[in-house]
């Protein structure tokens, strides 16, 4: 295959690599720690490890599809996210799980949660709409218009309901949008404008649910109840507050180095909840202690680190915004589930990255890892990252000039590009 | 670049706070999270007589048990009740009425028949979690034996559970409630067993972490002596029922057998008793208002300690003693007792109980002898003019007024009445008032009568300060804690508790005079023909103004030579002193010094 003929470190990310398969390794013991208490405690690693092979696959193949193929999808992008987004309430795909309809599913068997898929879909598409900008949003109207084209798909999952997922697109646009070349002082602004929106609603929902018996309002109860023990996790612990006073025990009576795998009475002794799928951070906290939770910190922080290399060595905007909101998905949800299980964020349902059981997800994030290192791979070796061997970047163009076309090719259809290198990393230094 | 470190530093931040500032308050939380204590009842200590005949001891009875969510399944209750044919409410009040240790077992039945044992054993489906097991219970070898100075136990009250001495129980523990079961709680009472048991967020068991067995508690070794108790108390009951058949209002009667030179407790009896058995698993309504219903005169109090009389003629030896050692009178002053005593004036005349006889020319022996109150009175009367409350100050030398510390709970202190203490009583009872201190009161006290009060234990220990070296030694009923191979781990050494001045040449008259009181004077017919030489004093206290008979009493030691017993006896509405105490102690001296006696209510009127 092409792919090998050059020195195999161009074409892949190491640390990315590195990074994803220790947290792989890491995410599977834990679960097979945080399941063996549970019936059918196998079942839980066969399939964990069945979505990890589907994810492997998916992964080589959008390794070798050249991402830059997507930003002239825009039109099909469009109908496969919204067919992911809407799929769970069309009648006989739909199905539904912890009150909301979360699962498409065929004759009654689950099969995946779409809304995981649409993650990188909405990824793709908007890092295509936004790249059109070419690093510069000019004004505040196409700044609201890009913004408010990004809350379709945040909002219609929000509507199934399933408000952390809806957060985590809204996370992807702000990420690609501030990137792709929106002004600081803008961001800011829609920052502060949605924070207080934010606060506001919920202190109309509390006063609703305070007066009217809850006529009015428009958040379910539990999610009322979990941004209420969010504020003081001692008003209801055996109700509301209990996931997150269980949470919380589970990670502090991890203290130093752990109570060893499988032996944390939190764990083993059922007290905590959710704990393959959601809180599967304190699993780690109460059985691997600080030192694992500083491990597996330290694997994010790597992933993360590398997808910011990604980023800065695309060749081109596309690929840049791709790596962004991938990161800005990641990092968004990291921050949220750990957050969550050490109180300092609100409940929400949203998975811990390469950690969390669950396939839709895990095979969504291989794929992103895919995507990844398509972008590396064709990455401008004029990187403005210390490490990267300026030497190449003649031999790499003109050993690679199916790239340089494919290029030249889009370039009519999406407007002009900049040539490489370009600005648009300077956002590292920001 | 800076977003993504910030973030994760402020996620590493957090978990260090947590796991290494806090962990050990979250360790804390998890522990209570994952473990539960569960503990089982140690049986308790036995309870002995001095020679070791089992008092009280433990016996294996089948217990019914129920877990507290028990109480959520009504059809169970019901099968619960119908099986052991109590009220659906009672067994919910035996389930429900523990609140804590959740996961303890309640006691729903006790005493349960084989039959329904086993019915419940082997249908489990009908009775999910109900267990059955064998309980140390209380029993009572010697029945009523001594049943208010043993006391009994029960089921810890939320009242107990407050007080200091029971700090560290749990609900469901069996306390000593009266008695020496009160006493001695703290070495009858075992270490529960304990275990930890690691349970899962459903409440389920998981493995037992810790398991501590049960250890019994001690056993308590009594200085009673069971066949003396048992005479003494047959001997009350003979008593009672003679007086009542005599027609006297006789109601109850308490009894006191020391041991002169130590202050041990031999026999205390207290009339009428109950059957302790009654309390075993819990007392019910019925049998409680039996037992605190004032027609059958409150079994349930211990006369001897918690009830007080007047003392008396019995108190004279002590005047006596008081007037020699105030010098207000000689073993040689004499006075002629006329009859009625009229130094107070005419209109205010005390008459001795002789009267309208008169016993002539009294000297201390004789007026001891013959219980002259007229001689009495005349030292009342000094008392009164030449002293401040000097009478009062000398009777509580002895320990009147307070009380001797015995090791049993209810002991009250008695009263020697004072100008103060009239005052303060018409301040607390102004429907009640008894006017200011006038000196008859004091001429009243100095023959036992009026506002004194004493217990028969007051008199039984003063006697025996008399009969020993003029020390009032510390009542005891306890002679040793056993360890658990039977040897004592502790044993009482005597203490005085009142020193009252006294010379022994004042002792030794007084114990010549109350020689007299049985070789020649007021009890000589009571004691007449008995083979051991005994030394006492008759008394009988007047309720005037009531329709009550009098109450009878008899305080004497023995062997008179070299003093070794000491017996106090009092007959609530027993009439005469002569008449019902003292053939009363006649008998229990035979008891004490094996001579058989015919018991037959004396017919000497005097006092």
């Amino acid at each position: 295959m092409a792919l090998f003929r050059y020195d195999i470190r161009r074409n892949v990310n190491f640390t990315l690599v590195i990074a994803v398969a220790a947290l792989l390794v890491v995410g599977t013991t834990i679960i097979l720690s945080a399941t063996s208490a549970m019936e059918d405690a196998s079942s839980f690693l066969y399939r964990q490890i069945i979505g990890i092979a589907i994810g492997l696959v998916l992964m080589v193949c959008f390794w070798l599809f050249d991402y830059r193929n997507f930003a002239d999808m825009i039109v099909p992008l469009w109908i496969v996210n919204l067919f992911l987004i809407l799929a769970p309430r069309i009648p006989g795909l739909g199905s539904t799980a912890g009150g909301s309809e979360r699962w498409l599913a065929i004759g009654g068997r689950h099969l995946f949660q779409p809304s995981e898929p649409a993650k990188l879909v909405t990824i793709l598409l908007f890092a295509a709409i936004v790249a059109r900008y070419e690093g510069e949003i000019p004004d505040l109207l196409s700044f609201i218009k890009l913004f408010a084209i990004s809350l379709i798909p945040a909002v219609l999952i929000m509507l199934i309901p399933d408000l952390g997922t809806g957060l985590v697109f809204v996370a992807i646009s702000l990420g690609i949008l501030w990137v792709g070349g929106a002004h600081s002082r803008t961001m800011i602004l829609l920052i502060l404008v949605g924070l207080l929106c934010v606060i506001g609603f919920v202190f109309t929902e509390i006063n609703y649910s305070k007066t009217n018996d809850g006529d009015g309002r428009v958040l379910k109860e539990y999610q009322l109840n979990r941004l209420i023990v969010f504020v003081d996790p001692d008003v209801d612990p055996q109700g509301a507050g209990y996931n997150l006073e269980q949470s919380m025990i589970s990670i502090g009576s991890g203290e130093f180095s752990g109570k060893g795998l499988g032996s944390g009475s939190q764990t083993t002794g059922n007290f905590l909840p959710e704990r393959h799928t959601d809180f599967i951070f304190a699993v780690l906290g109460e059985e691997m202690g600080f030192m694992g939770g500083l491990l597996l910190m330290g694997l994010y922080l790597a992933l993360l680190m590398a997808c910011l290399s990604i980023c800065a060595s695309s060749i081109d905007l596309f690929g840049s915004l791709i790596a962004t909101g991938i990161m800005s998905m990641w990092a968004f949800q990291i921050l949220e589930n750990a957050g969550m299980t050490m109180g300092l964020m609100p409940i929400t349902g949203i998975p811990l990255p390469f950690m969390s059981y669950g396939s839709s997800f895990l095979v969504t994030s291989l794929a992103c890892v895919g995507v990844l290192l398509s972008i590396w791979r064709r990455r401008n070796y004029q990187s403005p990252i210390k490490g990267v061997d300026d030497d190449e970047t003649s031999a790499q163009s003109s050993r690679n000039p199916g790239i340089r076309e494919k290029t030249r090719a889009t370039k009519n259809n999406s407007g002009p590009r900049r040539s490489s290198p370009r600005p648009h990393a300077s956002f590292l230094y920001r | 670049m800076a977003i993504f470190v910030v973030m994760i530093l402020v996620l590493v931040f957090r978990l260090w706070s947590m796991q290494i500032v806090h962990g050990q308050e979250y360790t804390d939380k998890a522990a209570i999270n994952r473990l539960r204590e569960a503990t089982t009842i140690a049986p308790r200590g036995r309870i002995l007589d001095r020679n070791g005949i089992e008092l009280v001891t433990n016996r294996t009875s089948m217990v019914v048990l129920a877990p507290i969510s028990a109480l959520e399944d009504d059809a169970l209750i019901e099968r619960l009740a119908t099986h052991l044919m109590i009220t659906e409410e009672d067994v919910r009040e035996r389930i429900g009425s523990v609140k804590d240790a959740p996961l303890d077992l309640r006691v729903v039945g006790i005493d349960v028949p084989m039959d329904t044992i086993s019915y419940i054993a082997e249908n489990q489906a009908l009775f999910p979690d109900i267990q059955v097991a064998a309980r140390a219970v209380r029993t009572y070898p010697q029945a009523a034996l001594a049943s208010q100075v043993l006391g009994y136990a029960g089921l810890i009250s939320e009242a107990d559970m407050e007080r200091e001495l029971f700090e560290n129980y749990h609900s469901g523990d069996i306390v000593g409630k009266s008695g020496a079961e009160l006493a001695f709680e703290t070495v009858l009472q075992g270490v529960r067993g304990r275990q930890l048991i690691e349970v899962d967020a459903q409440g389920k068991p998981q493995a037992v972490v810790q398991d501590d067995p049960p250890q019994a508690g001690q056993d308590v070794m009594l200085t009673l002596d069971a066949e003396l108790q048992g005479a003494t108390e047959q001997i009350l009951a003979q008593t009672v029922a003679a007086g009542i058949e005599s027609g006297l209002k006789t109601a109850g009667a308490a009894a006191v057998v020391l041991d002169v030179k130590t202050g041990e407790v031999l026999a205390m009896a207290s009339y009428p008793t109950y059957d302790p058995e009654v309390f075993v698993g819990g007392i019910t309504q019925k049998d409680w208002e039996k037992l605190t219903d004032e027609k059958l005169n409150y079994p349930l109090i211990n006369r001897a300690i918690g009830a007080s009389y007047p003392p008396a003629s019995t108190f004279k030896a002590f005047v006596g003693l008081g007037a020699l050692d105030a010098s207000i009178v000689t073993t040689q002053t004499q006075t002629t007792c006329v009859g009625g005593w009229t130094k107070l004036g005419q209109w205010d005349q005390k008459n001795c109980w002789i009267y309208p006889g008169s016993h002539g020319t009294m000297d201390m022996h004789s007026a001891v002898a013959q219980s002259c109150n007229y001689y009495f009175y005349d030292i009342g009367y000094a008392f009164e003019e030449n002293t401040d409350e000097g009478l009062q100050k000398y009777l509580e030398s002895w320990g009147y007024g307070s009380v001797l510390g015995i090791d049993l709970p209810g002991e009250v202190s008695g009263r020697i009445p004072t100008a103060e203490w009239k005052n303060e009583w018409n301040v607390l009872n102004p429907e009640f008032n008894i006017g200011a201190w006038v000196p008859g009161d004091g001429v009243h006290l100095a023959i036992g009568q009026g506002d004194v009060l004493t217990t028969p234990l007051q008199l039984a220990s003063t006697y025996a300060g008399i009969a020993y070296k003029g020390k009032v030694l510390r009542p005891h009923v306890l002679k040793a804690v056993l360890d658990s191979n039977g040897d004592a781990a502790l044993t009482i050494e005597p203490e005085v508790v009142f020193e009252p001045s006294v010379t022994p040449e004042n002792l030794a008259w007084m114990r010549e005079y109350l020689r007299a009181v049985v070789t020649e004077g007021t009890a000589y017919g009571g004691f007449s023909g008995f083979g051991t030489a005994i030394s006492g004093k008759t008394g009988t206290a007047e309720y005037t103004g009531t329709k009550k008979d009098d109450t009878a009493w008899f305080v004497g030691f023995a062997p008179s030579e070299d003093p070794q017993f000491c017996v106090a006896v009092v007959v609530e509405q027993g009439g005469a002193g002569g008449r019902t105490a003292t053939p009363a102690t006649r008998s229990i001296f035979g008891a004490i010094f094996h001579e058989s006696t015919t018991f037959s209510l004396g017919t000497d009127r005097s006092r």
